[in-house]
């Protein structure tokens, strides 16, 4: 990626996703209060981890869905790969989670046919690059690179205009979504009481991949359970108005596989909807960052990438900050919470604390003080902390 | 950077700033004399229950300013950087004559806003440390824990003191009571100044730059703003440049890790303000080194003390 190419794209989404952010939250200042109810919930979530991933999993069963906890990245491909299987066409949905755990990767080797659904992971996994936002993953690239990618990997005549590229784009996936045997999304809450999975969108993507193809497969970190399903509606609501388009246009719930009851009243699944539904609780690295007293703040992050418009040093290191898929200010916690602070340390001592990510956090999360203190961990370890 | 650099850059810069500190209570390698020059001529008491507090941050700056300009290469052989001669550092990192000149005139202009809003206060000359923020904000905990007992003890006997700059005044309200027991008030030079007037410095409108600590960590964002509306100068706002959680850094706390990147900041950050104002107004010694080596031209950036008299 040119610098030039950076500085333009992230120009134009901050002139475009800033102010509109802001309209949103005046517009509709519930949201605000719903964000410091869903803080208390998630802080419950954290604090009991294990006891709602129990619950969360029970009840998925008790819908007639499978639940699997899986506690590394290779736990969970090993996992989602039993359920696929070989030779299969499978579309995804979005899923950060998926990314961390080198899902799409994993599958397409082991003979797969695999597509992103979502346009900006569409465009990436065309281009053969990495995500530069946890919501927009080509927010780096200009509508010229965008449908110059398209033109060069697929050739389909495309003008460097969003909607036409947004064209090319539904046109070639439509016969993908018709034509897969699984769907794989991740998961914006879980409510462990129910077992229901949300699921929030605008592109209509997600709709498709959890409904069209006979198996869906959620894969999603263990920090996304939340107590309840009211909890869990929150959670996306709040997602969407601190990402910027409110209402959202969809939300997706999934509470097991598909069913019927119109034929004497006699449940039987499935009906038009999947006939199989996999939740994957992934935790690699979080159930450890649940017990610690710094990093567990991390695991109330929301994933709504407000912090990334909002930091300098993002901004200026051309999305390349934090360990992939996480970037920006939440990423550089959650590479801490993942790969650890020897790993995120390089990353976190390029935080200048200007705290406006904090400002602007939905769930309030002092994201300077973790990266201060990740940094503190890692100087401590690499020079000592500077004791002699 | 790779992280074997990043790494041994540490190393080799924790060195630097804690044998300095060790030796003269500064971080780097500068003649004392520069630090308490502003107060020639004054008359300010040694000492007393009122003190102020420059920890020489401002006249540090040429320094840090020539400290910066080698750091892109030092930080390539780190291990040259760390058994560098303290003579040799000492020329690689003298000031230029005339920013030392302008940053002792800061501090002078400072003291002399607090005369005139009635507040008297001594100094400690000589013997004021540098207060460590460096450390603490690079990460260097275990050595900021002992050489924080060093400020403490300094600042141990007054009862109120005085703070100049951002970093100095953060540290003493947020960080420094985590390690010590400071008994003192600790007040910022801008809570106390009063009636002030235009300086002539600044010709038409400016746009104030938020220094991140005053702004989202103490509670003095508004400060500035009253200083330059009571001396009726005006100034530019932006809700998306100026507003809270949109005015962006300017690069200072990375530009001994990665100068590019504090740079590239600094430039991204001078761009934005330079559409609201050609004058843009600073109340941080960072801040002002920062932000003048990377303002476009035709953009001017003065402190908060230049602009008002």
């Amino acid at each position: 990626m040119r610098r030039e190419d950076w500085s333009t794209a992230i120009g134009r989404a901050v002139e475009h996703n800033v102010p509109r952010t802001m309209s949103v939250l005046e517009k509709y200042p519930y949201v605000v209060d719903l964000a410091r109810e869903l803080r208390r919930a998630k802080e419950a979530a954290v604090a009991n981890m294990d006891e709602f991933i129990d619950e969360a999993m029970a009840a998925v069963k008790s819908l007639g869905g499978r639940a699997y906890l899986a506690a590394t990245a290779e736990e969970a491909r090993k996992y989602v790969e039993g359920v696929v299987g070989r030779g299969r066409l499978v579309v995804m949905g979005k899923s950060m989670v998926a990314a961390e755990v080198g899902l799409r990767e994993a599958l397409r080797e082991a003979g797969n046919e695999v597509w992103e659904t979502d346009l900006g992971e569409f465009l990436i996994q065309l281009a053969g690059e990495r995500p530069s936002h946890i919501i927009a993953p080509s927010l780096h690239m200009t509508r010229e690179r965008a449908a110059q990618v398209i033109r060069d990997r697929l050739g389909i005549d495309v003008r460097p205009d969003p909607a036409d590229i947004a064209r090319a784009a539904r046109e070639f996936l439509r016969e993908k979504f018709i034509k897969a045997n699984v769907g794989i999304t991740g998961a914006n809450a879980v409510a462990a009481d129910t077992g229901a999975v949300l699921l929030v969108e605008n592109e209509g993507n997600i709709r498709f991949t959890t409904v069209a193809p006979p198996i869906h497969i959620s894969v999603t970190g263990v920090d996304k359970i939340v107590p309840t399903l009211h909890h869990a509606m929150m959670e996306v609501l709040v997602q969407a108005a601190y990402a910027g388009l409110y209402p959202p246009t969809y939300v997706n719930l999934v509470a097991g596989p598909s069913s019927t009851g119109d034929v004497e009243q006699v449940r039987v699944s499935p009906a038009e909807g999947p006939r199989e539904f996999h939740l994957v609780l992934v935790d690699n690295g979080r159930r450890a960052a649940a017990r610690h007293p710094v990093l567990r703040e991390a695991l109330l992050c929301i994933r709504c990438g407000r912090c990334h418009f909002h930091c300098p040093v993002y901004r200026a290191l051309d999305g390349d900050w934090g360990i992939q898929p996480y970037s920006g200010p939440m990423g550089v916690m959650w590479s801490a919470v993942i790969h650890g602070v020897e790993k995120a340390g390089p990353h976190a001592v390029l935080c200048v604390h200007a705290g406006t990510c904090r400002e602007v956090c939905p769930m309030g999360i002092n994201i300077p003080e973790v990266i201060n203190w990740v940094r503190m961990q890692y100087v401590n370890k690499v020079a000592g902390g500077g004791k002699r | 950077m790779r992280r074997a650099v990043v790494e041994s850059w540490l190393k080799a810069l924790g060195d630097l700033l804690i044998g300095n500190l060790r030796s003269t209570m500064l971080p780097l390698p500068i003649d004392k004399g520069l630090c308490t020059r502003w107060a020639e001529g004054l008359g300010v008491p040694r000492g007393g229950d009122t003190i102020i507090y420059t920890s020489c941050l401002y006249q540090l700056v040429p320094a840090i300013n020539k400290l910066v300009s080698l750091v892109g290469a030092a930080s390539r052989v780190p291990e040259l950087a760390r058994r560098a001669p303290l003579g040799l550092m000492r020329a690689l990192t003298r000031p230029d004559e005339a920013e030392a000149e302008r940053m002792s005139g800061v501090v002078r202009r400072i003291a002399e806003l607090l005369r005139r809003s009635g507040v008297e206060f001594g100094y400690l000359y000589e013997e004021e440390p540098y207060s460590g923020a460096l450390l603490y904000e690079l990460g260097f905990e275990e050595a900021f824990k002992e050489y924080s007992a060093v400020v403490a003890r300094a600042l141990g006997r007054a009862r109120r003191v005085i703070t100049i700059d951002p970093h100095t005044h953060n540290l003493l309200r947020n960080v420094l009571p985590k390690y010590q027991r400071l008994d003192a008030e600790v007040v910022n030079y801008m809570e106390l100044i009063k009636g002030v007037k235009p300086s002539g410095v600044v010709e038409g409108e400016a746009v104030v730059h938020d220094s991140c600590l005053y702004s989202r960590y103490l509670g003095l964002r508004d400060a500035p703003r009253r200083l330059l509306d009571e001396a009726g100068i005006a100034r530019r706002e932006d809700p998306y440049v100026t507003g809270v959680a949109t005015s962006m850094c300017c690069g200072g706390p990375v530009e001994s890790i990665n100068p590019s990147l504090s740079n590239s900041i600094a430039a991204a950050r001078a761009r934005d303000l330079s559409r609201l104002s050609k004058t843009v107004v600073v109340a941080c010694p960072i801040c002002l080194g920062n932000l003048s080596r990377n303002a476009p031209s035709g953009v001017r950036v003065v402190d908060l003390a230049e602009a008002i008299s």
